[in-house]
């Protein structure tokens, strides 16, 4: 498996509100060939603001940005505007948060399909565009004569499904998803999520899908990363953090959902709500929720180290000058 | 098409109502206009004019109003809106005919001019906000669509046409050379028209930036445009096709009634550069009590405003489709 999208050290302040919000801080992430990995969070710690820096959406009027995105290699923070823009959803595509306002209004289906892909496909002829569609609508189990149709006359499920065949029309190397079943019923929600993992099978794209389910995380990526508070507090395998998540902060997510298989489990919350990223505690970001809070989190911020080959961590509890005892007493209770 | 069916009805309604108040306001206005006329004119009327007056205002004291309804709509039919007192012998329907040209020609031209250029520059604007030009067209805007217009056009005649002698001081055309489809004749029509035009332009042309803009913006803050632009999209396709083609639905409404007030609305516009359109023409008839003619063109308004709505709601079927397609 070769690295396919590769974020470096990537840092994004929002300068045009007083004091400066730093949405991102120093976020490394790697998606491999036919990867799924998974970006975990509540609303409000940097999610879409780090998906929006890795697609290149946000203006250099309102942000500063540090750090590269590499695409297959190549930096897209040093590409001009054409050039990123034809690399745009021929190599990386996005399906956005709500598809429901996400599609024109006043465009059908295949009309919105067809601008896409003509300013793309400069050279095609338009019955490969037409073939092209029709094939993709029918890959995401839409018929075809509903192509004819406006966004306003199809279900929730439909559109959403429509916003997916939309990003994989021109069959990009990686789609970034962000909470691409929010807003849509259980039952619909599930349908969606094996249509992606079958698509993603069938024609072997890589996915950064981005939401705040963890459950969902776990049974559909290989890797996870969560995030708080603009920075990444944990990665790894997705199976070791299901099983051994460290940080509070992950255990506090998995809590939330009950869990797929096996006995009955409390679910819980996290108590709190996120921090303002404008007025960030000091210490930890997370230490004013965390159940498990030691002197030094209020004043130290924790960096990101390895608790084993590939699954990191950052968090006191979990650095090697702590108390083993305290670190098991934290492991009994999870 | 079902939408343009219903539309079509309920405008057939809206002329009717107005057809109807044109018929009964007349009527519940207290004293006789027939007799008012016999006096303004000393008596000097004819009686053949008289009766078509008489029947024109329906003062016939054994007819019912039933019957002159009916004899009301029978004259309208037949494009029959008596004689005016101003311009007396001619009809009423020819009066009109003859300044509803001019009125067209320049209230009409300037209104499409200001629209299509205003909403270009909110669109221009509107994408290029947190630039300089923005923070200087929305001042400037707000500044001239304040203007009262009464005051700009008599400035502007003052100095551009009696100080300066840049332009003609009134009328369409020049005395010695008539209208015509001649070059030299489009050219003295065009050097009449400039200045109304102009003052037409500078005072309306601000409320159609404005109005853009603030579509736009929010237009442009929606997450089909964000996704346009990560669909690596041309910034011209993003800009008209997806952001302006939404914002313009709100905007035809209002340009749906400045049309409909083309025929009405000129009337400062005239009076001050003595334009002989519409207008100066409802001037003269409400100074003259020349209740024929203001019967005549208060029914053009209103046709005038019905018809550009109507034309504006097919247009909107055409450009939104949710307007057509969800109306059950």
């Amino acid at each position: 498996m070769s690295e396919i999208l590769s974020v470096r050290h990537l840092s994004v302040t929002y300068t045009d509100s007083t004091p400066t919000i730093p949405a991102v801080n120093n976020v490394s992430l790697s998606i491999h060939d036919r990867e799924i990995v998974g970006i975990a969070g509540e609303s409000g710690c940097g999610k879409s603001t780090l998906i929006n820096a890795i697609l290149q959406l946000l203006p250099d009027s309102i942000v500063d940005m540090e750090g590269d995105v590499l695409l297959n290699g190549q930096n897209l923070r040093t590409l001009d505007r054409e050039s990123m823009r034809r690399l745009r959803w021929m190599k990386i595509s996005l399906v956005p948060q709500s598809a429901m306002n996400a599609l024109n209004p006043i465009m059908t289906i295949e009309e919105q399909m067809r601008r896409i892909m003509e300013a793309h496909w400069e050279a095609a002829r338009p019955g490969e565009i037409v073939a092209r569609i029709d094939e993709t609508l029918e890959m995401v189990n839409i018929q075809r004569q509903y192509k004819k149709l406006y966004p306003f006359e199809l279900s929730g499920g439909m559109r959403q499904r429509v916003a997916i065949a939309l990003a994989l029309a021109l069959r990009p190397d990686v789609v970034v998803m962000d909470e691409p079943t929010t807003g849509l019923d259980v039952i619909v929600q599930r349908g969606i999520l094996m249509e992606i993992k079958r698509l993603q099978k069938q024609l072997g794209f890589a996915v950064c899908l981005v939401s705040h389910d963890m459950s969902l995380l776990i049974e559909l990526a290989q890797t996870v990363y969560v995030m708080y508070a603009g920075r990444i507090i944990e990665s790894g395998p997705s199976r070791d953090i299901y099983r051994q998540g460290r940080h509070p902060y992950t255990r506090g997510l998995i809590a939330c959902f009950p869990p797929l298989q096996g006995s009955q489990r409390t679910v819980e919350g996290i108590p709190g709500s996120p921090p303002d990223l404008g007025q960030l505690p000091p210490g930890c970001a997370f230490h004013p929720r965390c159940p498990q809070a030691i002197p030094r989190c209020t004043d130290q911020s924790p960096s990101l180290v390895n608790v084993r080959p590939q699954h990191a961590v950052a968090c006191h509890l979990h650095t090697p000058d702590i108390p083993s005892d305290l670190v098991e007493a934290s492991h009994d209770r999870a | 098409m079902r939408y343009v069916r219903r539309r079509l009805i309920f405008y057939l309604i809206a002329f009717w109502t107005s057809i109807t108040l044109n018929f009964l306001i007349p009527r519940l206005m207290p004293g006789n206009p027939a007799e008012n006329l016999m006096m303004r004119m000393h008596g000097k009327i004819s009686p053949y004019a008289l009766k078509a007056l008489e029947a024109e205002f329906g003062v016939f004291q054994h007819a019912n109003l039933a019957v002159q309804y009916w004899r009301y709509l029978i004259a309208l039919a037949h494009g029959n809106l008596g004689v005016s007192i101003t311009y007396f012998p001619i009809r009423v329907s020819t009066v009109i005919g003859q300044s509803l040209i001019w009125t067209l020609g320049l209230i009409g031209t300037a209104t499409i001019i200001s629209f299509v250029l205003g909403t270009w520059l909110g669109i221009w604007v509107a994408w290029h906000r947190h630039t300089a030009w923005d923070r200087l067209t929305v001042p400037v805007a707000m500044f001239t669509s304040a203007f009262p217009y009464f005051w700009l056009a008599l400035i502007v005649l003052y100095v551009l046409g009696f100080v300066l002698g840049w332009f003609p001081l009134s009328g369409a055309y020049s005395n010695t050379l008539p209208p015509a489809l001649t070059l030299p004749s489009i050219a003295d029509l065009l050097y009449h028209a400039a200045l109304p035009a102009l003052t037409i332009v500078v005072v309306s042309l601000g409320g159609w930036i404005l109005s853009m803009r603030n579509n736009m913006i929010p237009s442009l803050n929606e997450d089909y445009i964000q996704l346009a632009r990560a669909a690596g999209l041309k910034e011209r396709t993003i800009m008209y096709q997806y952001a302006a083609r939404n914002a313009l639905l709100p905007n035809l409404t209002g340009f749906a009634m400045a049309l409909g007030f083309i025929v009405a609305g000129g009337i400062l516009t005239e009076i001050v550069f003595s334009y002989p359109g519409l207008g100066f023409l409802l001037y003269q008839a409400s100074s003259n009590q020349d209740y024929p003619l203001l019967q005549g063109l208060l029914l053009m308004i209103s046709f005038a405003v019905l018809l550009a709505n109507f034309a504006v709601d097919l247009l909107y079927g055409r450009l939104d489709p949710r307007a057509a397609r969800s109306e059950v």
